[in-house]
């Protein structure tokens, strides 16, 4: 196990812990703001992922796309799962929506980085060298993050329209 | 390359005439399409001795492009999945000639509404690492796999597109039925506003010439038992004359409510209730039933005397200074007050008086009992189309029913007049 993926590992565990912690209490969710977070991240990953330079073969696009995949799926079911409540009492930027995934969307965290760190290993003994990198880690994030904010984007639309057509009916 | 309107886009068009044009043009680009990707793939094959699997990869992919775009509507969406997985299989080894099928199958699959947004996305990076796969496994170069991962990204920015169009139309859609909901809401509600005035001129001509009949009868049969045959038979006559004037005023009615339906369409009809225009146009051509046949208030109250009721009069009862709208209001009111006073107190003086007020009339009707019924109701209901300053009060006041109007005087009829009121005193 190299240096480098060790530290993969501890970056994963701590986003892991945080997030994990977030999902699973009720945060205050900003619709206008969903995409901020994995614009941010996605930027930051290209970045790093082209500072590093790496060269890419098709073994490296067979797991990236497979990564890639599994980021979409959970990040897909994480938006299903989360649900939404509106507190009386807004927070200081005046907020009142709030989300939370639940214990569910924290183990579908910690399945993302067990199923990650497994296709890191397998994929290095199959000359996969990207996959170990920042910017990758980085990049997956952002994936899953969209993906979570495309379903709750569009549940918050369709609640939003039948709210509407319920006062219009 | 080619317009990629699916058979699900033409139904959703909303001008049949450019849609059916554009579906015309899809289809046949689409031919093309298949065509010069099929005479490729076969030559090149044929050339690069392809292994059987990304021929029947090619074939499969192909046939479902053809399947998509020919046959109904409902398996667009499995045909679509079998090109993007087909044709996937078989990019690499046709040098990428096999992603003109994978695109368009994730156009179609994104541009399906009925389909998340993310379907495609999926569809795409599973395309994605089979192409690699495929890739890896052939030892092609790194810059195959890259393009073709931007070809699909094109493809589903593409579908993107064309998903927003079709909410767009589907959105205009939704309101124009909206529109077409509320001009029904408005045609029924001016339905039910027709009845009701129809049930008021049926109420006014009948309760008014049957009334009177009623009463004349009564004289008759009261005359005979005293045995004043003479006298009976001029009430007789009388009572004739009533009934005919009554058929009369009924046809009269009819035939002014059916002259009234072409009128329906007018912009004035359409006016909200209270407005005066459209009923004072209506009563300015064509004799309303409720005007009485004959005219004014003094032929009511002659009618009322020759039904042996006594009425006491003072001021103008041609109401010259009203216009004619309101005029025709103020007398099937008069009309609705004495046929009341003679059927709640036969043979009590009713007393009528019509005062100039300034710029208004007060024409009041007293009579020593009260009465209430549809009447009245009618006589309130066109005091209130008549809208304006425009009043009508019904109500018992010392021992009497007083039913008091209060008209404006029509514009060219505003200078104040001296003196008020005029003769015409009995």
């Amino acid at each position: 196990m190299s240096v480098q993926l060790l530290t993969n590992v501890v970056i994963g565990l701590a986003l892991v812990g945080y997030l994990a912690w977030k999902q699973s209490t009720w945060q205050f969710l900003d619709p206008a703001r969903i995409w901020r977070g994995p614009v941010v991240m996605a930027g930051i990953g290209i970045v790093v992922l082209a500072q590093s330079a790496a060269t890419i073969d098709p073994q490296d696009v067979v797991f990236l796309g497979i990564e890639a995949l599994l980021s979409v799926g959970i990040g897909l079911a994480m938006g299903s799962r989360t649900r939404f409540r509106t507190v009386s009492s807004p927070d200081a930027k005046g907020r009142t929506l709030q989300s939370r995934t639940g214990w569910i969307g924290a183990a579908l965290w910690v399945a993302l980085i067990v199923v990650r760190i497994g296709l890191d290993v397998v994929g290095a003994h199959l000359g996969a060298h990207l996959l170990t990198s920042t910017g990758v880690i980085l990049l997956m994030l952002a994936v899953n993050r969209a993906a979570r904010a495309l379903v709750v984007d569009q549940r918050l639309q369709h609640d939003a329209r039948s709210a509407r057509g319920m006062m219009v009916g | 390359m080619t317009d990629l309107r699916g058979p699900e886009g033409r139904a959703a068009g909303t001008d049949p005439a450019r849609g059916r044009s554009r579906a015309g043009l899809s289809v046949g680009l689409n031919a093309v399409g298949i065509v010069v990707v099929a005479f490729w793939f076969v030559r090149n094959g044929v050339a690069q001795e392809l292994p059987v699997w990304v021929w029947a990869a090619g074939a499969v992919a192909l046939a479902a492009w053809a399947v998509r775009e020919y046959a109904p509507p409902r398996v667009a969406v499995p045909a679509a999945v079998l090109m993007v997985g087909a044709g996937s299989l078989a990019v690499v080894h046709t040098d990428g000639l096999l992603l003109v099928p994978v695109i368009i199958g994730l156009i179609v699959l994104e541009a399906a509404p009925a389909l998340p947004v993310w379907v495609a996305v999926v569809a795409a990076l599973a395309a994605v690492v089979v192409v690699a796969a495929v890739a890896a496994a052939a030892g092609t170069s790194v810059a195959l796999v890259l393009g073709t991962a931007l070809g699909l990204a094109l493809g589903v920015v593409i579908g993107v597109s064309r998903r927003q169009l079709r909410v767009a139309a589907e959105q205009a859609r939704v309101l124009e039925e909206q529109a077409r909901q509320a001009d029904r809401d408005q045609q029924r509600a001016r339905l039910l506003a027709d009845r009701a005035r129809v049930a008021r001129d049926v109420h006014d001509v009948l309760a008014h010439s049957l009334g009177g009949l009623v009463l004349q009868l009564d004289a008759v049969e009261a005359l005979l038992e005293a045995g004043r045959v003479e006298d009976a038979r001029q009430r007789a006559t009388d009572a004739r004359a009533l009934a005919a004037d009554g058929l009369t005023e009924a046809r009269r009615a009819v035939r002014a409510l059916r002259d009234d339906q072409p009128g329906d369409d007018q912009p004035g009809d359409a006016a909200p209730m209270g407005v005066p225009g459209p009923d004072a146009g209506g009563v300015a051509e064509s004799p309303r039933a409720s005007r009485p046949a004959g005219d004014g208030i003094a032929a009511l109250v002659d009618a009322h005397r020759s039904f042996g009721g006594t009425a006491v009069v003072q001021g103008d009862l041609d109401l010259h200074d009203v216009d004619e709208a309101t005029r025709a209001v103020v007398v099937s009111a008069v009309r609705e007050a004495l046929s009341n006073a003679r059927r709640h107190a036969p043979g009590r003086p009713v007393s009528l008086s019509v005062i100039r007020d300034g710029d208004a009339v007060d024409v009041v009707v007293a009579n020593p009992v009260a009465a209430d019924g549809h009447g009245l109701l009618g006589m309130r209901e066109r005091f209130a189309e008549l809208g304006g300053d425009a009043t009508v009060e019904a109500e018992r006041s010392d021992g009497e029913f007083v039913v008091a109007m209060h008209v404006p005087v029509a514009q060219d009829a505003a200078r104040p007049a001296v003196g008020g009121t005029s003769g015409r005193t009995s």
